[in-house]
């Protein structure tokens, strides 16, 4: 960035993301630029990055238990140009994604006393991507 | 929401960033509500199968509950989840179903009612030392004939799904 620091319209992004950050209205990290159609360089800020789904680790789970994680994310960024900056919602959208788990018990004999241990557990995440701007 | 920034105002910063943090509570702010009203769906449609119709009388009915919203370790706070859980000694039974005599016969040994049984490992006749492939059994000094796979989470998961687009909209559309 270095080459461009002069700038008078960076300067302008650049104090408007410091803002944002003092204010701890968004991260830092999700604040980044990118060029428009102008040549000019603009913020792009987003709440959050969306992420594909993923299996998720191991969790501290009870005998005996089977639930449904139930995750949404939920992604309102904005983008937009123009010297006196003015920012609008682009998107809405919504990240849906439910993972089922289970543990459970089996017994096993050894020696004429029972042994329980943890049976098999698994979490698959199942996602799907709701445009809610389409409606 | 918009959000607009004069470059010879010096204050219109603090406003749009004021603006852009008030903005985000509210996304999270409904989000959670949103997943509380997942879980609801969900939890309506699970107490329902485990009446005394889908559940052996002898076996001790799990209990639900749910985990108040979170966020994921390391997660933005947009990124949300809660749990539904299913507890008791005898959960995975209950939502698997147990010996042949309740979930299809022997034909069903190896094999689950429960779309994801397979998958995971919990298959009629298979638990521990593989008494659920009789029509009857003794467990805790009492015969036992097994009980249905009610399947309360999963169907909890089937009404969740088809209801989340419609309540994401009624909590997500005016913003």
């Amino acid at each position: 960035m270095a080459e461009i620091t002069n700038n008078p319209i960076i300067e302008i992004y650049e104090r408007f993301k410091t803002e944002l950050v003092e204010a701890d209205a968004i991260p830092a990290e999700n604040i980044s630029f990118g060029k428009s159609d102008v040549g000019a360089i603009l913020p792009w800020i987003s709440f959050k990055p969306m992420t594909n789904y993923t299996w998720l680790q191991a969790r501290d789970l009870s005998n005996n238990e089977c639930g449904i994680i139930v995750n949404v994310q939920v992604e309102c960024f904005a983008k937009k140009e123009s010297v006196a900056m003015r920012l609008e919602d682009e998107t809405k959208k919504v990240l849906f994604n439910m993972g089922f788990y289970s543990t459970g018990f089996a017994q096993r004999f050894k020696n004429n006393e029972v042994h329980r241990y943890i049976g098999r557990y698994d979490l698959r995440y199942t996602g799907s991507l709701m445009d809610l701007s389409e409606t | 929401m918009r959000v607009t920034v004069n470059s010879l105002d010096p204050s219109s910063f603090l406003k749009a960033a004021k603006k852009v943090r008030a903005y985000e509570n509210r996304v999270v702010s409904n989000n959670r509500e949103f997943l509380k009203d997942l879980a609801l769906e969900g939890i309506m449609e699970a107490s329902a199968r485990l009446g005394d119709e889908y559940v052996a009388p002898d076996y001790v009915k799990p209990q639900l509950s749910t985990l108040n919203p979170h966020v994921m370790n390391g997660k933005s706070k947009g990124d949300m989840s809660i749990t539904l859980r299913l507890q008791g000694k005898q959960a995975v039974f209950v939502e698997f179903g147990a010996g042949i005599f309740y979930n299809g016969g022997k034909g069903m040994i190896g094999d689950s009612p429960h779309p994801y049984g397979v998958e995971l490992g919990f298959t009629i006749g298979d638990y521990g030392s593989h008494l659920g492939r009789n029509e009857t059994w003794t467990h805790a000094g009492h015969v036992t004939h097994g009980t249905p796979a009610a399947m309360p989470l999963y169907h909890a998961g089937v009404k969740i799904k088809q209801n989340a687009r419609i309540l994401a909209l009624a909590h997500f559309r005016s913003y």
